[in-house]
């Protein structure tokens, strides 16, 4: 059996090693939005000759196709271009009032002109002589379209002979996917900890549970931020599953400690062994997930797999050291 | 055995052959088993016989009608449409409706339109097609087309009108004695064209159309025309043309031409619209005394026809450059609907917030079929070897059976459970951490089994379904489909682990372990 005293040593060291990860900590494309290109085609291509860094390569075959996802930064005239957009839209429904509230048009006509002079520039269209106000929203949405499309044809011309593919995560999408999961990430704590007050129905004991869970996702975060692993869908799934698993053992642990009879270092050392053999399945389980993930080139998987097997990894070392040391302490309090 | 566990196995049996599969019907049917089963058991042999059963069952299921794989597995694209700002769930329902409509419109019927939340709507489509998207970008970014005809002369179009004043009101000191009213404001051009063209024209009808159909030909019935004069003027005002149905032995239809027709005989030819015959006829206001006129047409595009009022006929507006369309309903209609729709047309049929595309993904199927099998083999493969390790770590080989047993049909119940809507990458991804969940059950009950606690082993378990619930009750609400899949494969892994398949393990484990 390790000895508990170096776990809880174990614990400091990875505590110390993810605040340092934290600062590294980036958002994946579901988060922080971008452009994802997957190319299909029958040949290898060499990315680099196309695409200058930062960016995210995942290269994988299927039949006879090779097939490249690549992520990149949204080029910044689409971004330009969706805001010009969303301006002259504006602009125009302020000119609109203005005409049927017989007021001065003259200030929103110079502005709305300002925003589809710049959008012709960087759209190559143009609006005509006698536009109406209904024409400038409908060149507004146009000239988006046709900037992005533009971008997409450039990808696409560098590479005549394969399939491209463009998905763009605006902005503002990726904003809602990310404000979506903070709202999830904090309903679950506050339920799990009303159910953890349920099952124990006193207070410290419940915050030794939750603490060591919550300990176990903030070293994964920090961890993930040293592997630059990104926060994106895979792996918020994956910090819930680490947060379910970490307060099985915590719960486990707790319980015992309480109800057991027996003395209380030995029922500490007894469920410290079920409890590691229950992390180790989990760990083999995702493991193979990973291997799956690695041996398809499934990203979603390579994530979530990888992410989990450092969330029970950091477990043993929360819950048998940290954990098993607070109940220790307060039982010698009392 | 219970004869009323029996009986219930019996009729499960006989839905999951009579109900289509996969479908959400089956899935309710194994998922309220667990509950039924659960309650039944009550002896070793009934406890083992309740996991065998759903295993029993979920096998026929698969074998009659497999799984429903989302595009992750089966390939297809996926696209995300975002709103410009959240909406509540009847917009929601407004533009889901109106989306649907012309996704339909361009042939596109296999394509699921979900609404995610209250500004996200997901389209799935099981094909590859490259032009897909920019088809669908099209189809949000488009506006449709607007435009009003007095005698035979347009006097609006869409391009007139100034967007956002197009309002509805029901307010009395404006609409009179009508039911509904719709106020816009048109552009100063369009203001002196539109009096120009209306002048002394006072009670003639203001055809609308929104997507007008044109150079097309239309077969009607001469008896069942009610207004023969005004339909053949409102066809030729966008050169239709009107064919007898009487007459149809007369006349030859251009084979290029676009038709519509109630005619069954003309649904092989190309170009062909073919209505429901309710439809394919004007909607008539008047009587048989004053006379019938027409008040919309929508197979041909034709929304509306309010008349041209006395005071706007000498030039006088509703004020400026605003004008106002008032209208009555038929009783028992909804006048707020009525008056929303006449507003939407006059935006052009545009949606009430704006859309964009704002995310494509795209799985090649020969990647989706490989990834499905390989993941699946991978779980069970991950079963057996943690059953292998398991037995050896308690030196007990017997205790291999009991492990592999329950974890696999756990784990086919799972997947049959799940694959009754739609099996994703992220489903995929809770089955195989269903199967650690089930295995670290299997452990604390063998581990307080040898140590005679599996009172509380059993208790601990119940409380880590609870705790495992509630994780991902906010996961599951939130409904985003990356993810949800994840969410509820974990939470009905977890039930079912606490009602029916540690109980099973236990019951095995008391024969087994010697």
């Amino acid at each position: 059996m390790i000895d508990r005293k170096y776990l809880l040593a174990g614990l400091v060291v990875l505590f110390l090693l993810s605040l340092y990860g934290w600062f590294h900590l980036k958002l994946g494309m579901d988060f922080q939005g971008g452009t994802l290109i997957t190319i299909t085609s029958s040949t290898p291509i060499t990315i680099e000759d196309y695409f200058t860094p930062p960016y995210r390569l995942n290269a994988k075959t299927a039949g006879d196709q090779y097939i490249y996802e690549l992520e990149i930064p949204n080029p910044p005239e689409i971004e330009e271009a969706s805001q010009l957009r969303n301006q002259l839209i504006e602009c125009a429904r302020n000119l609109s009032l203005a005409y049927a509230q017989n007021q001065s048009t003259q200030p929103y006509q110079e502005e709305c002109s300002r925003l589809i002079a710049r959008l012709s520039e960087l759209s190559g269209l143009s609006l005509p002589e006698n536009a109406t106000v209904q024409d400038y929203v409908d060149f507004a949405e146009k000239a988006y379209y046709q900037v992005l499309n533009n971008f997409r044809d450039r990808i696409k011309a560098m590479l005549p002979e394969a399939t491209v593919d463009i998905s763009t995560i605006t902005p503002t999408l990726s904003q809602t996917f990310f404000e979506k999961m903070k709202q999830v990430f904090l309903l679950a704590i506050i339920f799990v900890s009303m159910v953890v007050l349920y099952i124990f129905r006193t207070i410290i004991p419940s915050l030794i549970v939750i603490t060591g869970a919550l300990v176990d996702i903030f070293i994964v975060l920090g961890l993930m931020g040293l592997l630059g692993i990104p926060l994106s869908f895979s792996t918020f799934a994956a910090l819930l599953v680490i947060l379910g698993y970490s307060l099985d053992t915590d719960v486990l642990l707790t319980s015992r400690y309480f109800k057991s009879r027996l003395e209380k270092s030995q029922v500490v050392n007894e469920t410290m062994s079920t409890g590691l053999s229950m992390t180790t399945t989990g760990i083999l389980a995702f493991i193979i997930l990973l291997a799956i993930g690695y041996i398809l080139k499934i990203v979603f998987y390579q994530e979530i797999a990888s992410v989990v097997v450092m969330g029970l990894f950091v477990d043993i070392f929360t819950t048998w050291g940290l954990n098993a040391y607070l109940l220790e302490k307060l039982g010698e309090k009392k | 055995m219970n004869k009323a566990f029996i009986a219930s196995v019996i009729l499960s049996l006989i839905a999951i052959l009579l109900l289509p599969k996969p479908s959400l019907s089956v899935f309710l049917v194994l998922l309220v088993d667990i509950f039924i089963f659960s309650t039944f058991s009550k002896t070793d042999d009934e406890k083992i016989a309740s996991l065998l059963a759903l295993g029993a069952l979920s096998l026929i299921a698969l074998a009659l009608g497999g799984i429903k794989t989302g595009i992750d597995f089966s390939g297809g694209t996926r696209i995300v449409i975002s709103l410009s700002q959240p909406v509540d769930q009847a917009t929601m329902n407004e533009i889901l409706d109106k989306l649907k409509g012309r996704i339909s419109a361009f042939g596109l019927e296999q394509v699921v339109v979900t609404g995610v939340g209250n500004n996200l709507i997901y389209l799935d489509v099981p094909s590859t097609d490259e032009t897909f998207p920019e088809r669908i970008e099209q189809i949000i970014s488009q506006q449709g087309r607007f435009i009003a005809i007095v005698d035979g002369e347009v006097v609006l179009t869409g391009r007139d009108i100034l967007p956002g004043t197009v309002y509805t009101t029901f307010r009395a000191d404006q609409i009179g004695g009508a039911d509904w009213g719709v106020s816009f404001s048109i552009t100063p051009e369009a203001n002196i064209r539109f009096l120009e063209k209306v002048k002394g024209k006072a009670n003639r009808p203001i055809y609308m159309f929104l997507d007008p159909v044109e150079n097309a030909y239309i077969i009607l019935s001469r008896e069942k025309i009610k207004a023969p004069q005004q339909v053949l003027e409102v066809l030729t005002y966008l050169n239709n043309t009107l064919v007898y149905e009487e007459d149809l032995d007369k006349v030859t239809i251009p084979e290029n031409v676009t038709l519509i027709t109630s005619l069954e005989q003309f649904k092989d030819r190309p170009n062909t619209i073919i209505v429901n015959e309710s439809e394919l006829y004007p909607e008539y206001g008047g009587d048989e005394q004053t006379g019938y006129y027409i008040k919309s047409w929508k197979v041909i595009g034709l929304v509306s026809a309010p008349l041209v009022s006395p005071n706007l006929a000498s030039g006088k507006t509703a004020g400026g450059l605003n004008y106002l369309i008032t209208g009555t309903v038929a009783p028992g209609q909804d006048p707020i609907q009525e008056a929303k729709y006449i507003a939407s047309v006059l935006k052009g049929g545009a949606f009430p917030v704006k859309l964009e595309v704002s995310g494509i993904t795209r799985i090649p199927p020969v990647l989706g079929e490989e990834t499905f099998k390989y993941s699946l083999a991978g779980i069970w493969i991950a079963v057996l070897l943690i059953s292998i390790y398991l037995a050896l770590r308690y030196k007990k080989l017997n205790i291999f059976i009991p492990l592999f047993i329950t974890t696999l049909i756990e784990n086919l119940v799972l997947l049959t459970i799940v694959g009754q809507f739609t099996l994703d990458l992220a489903a995929m991804a809770g089955l195989i951490a269903a199967a650690g969940i089930s295995i670290d059950g299997q452990i604390i009950i063998t581990d307080m089994f040898r140590r005679n606690e599996v009172k509380q082993a059993f208790e601990i378990i119940k409380n880590n379904t609870y705790i495992a619930l509630v994780i991902m009750l906010p996961l599951i609400a939130v409904g985003s489909p990356e993810v949800v899949g994840f969410g509820i494969t974990t939470a009905i892994a977890y039930v079912l682990g606490y009602l029916v398949s540690r109980n099973s393990y236990y019951a095995l484990l008391k024969k087994f372990y010697k």
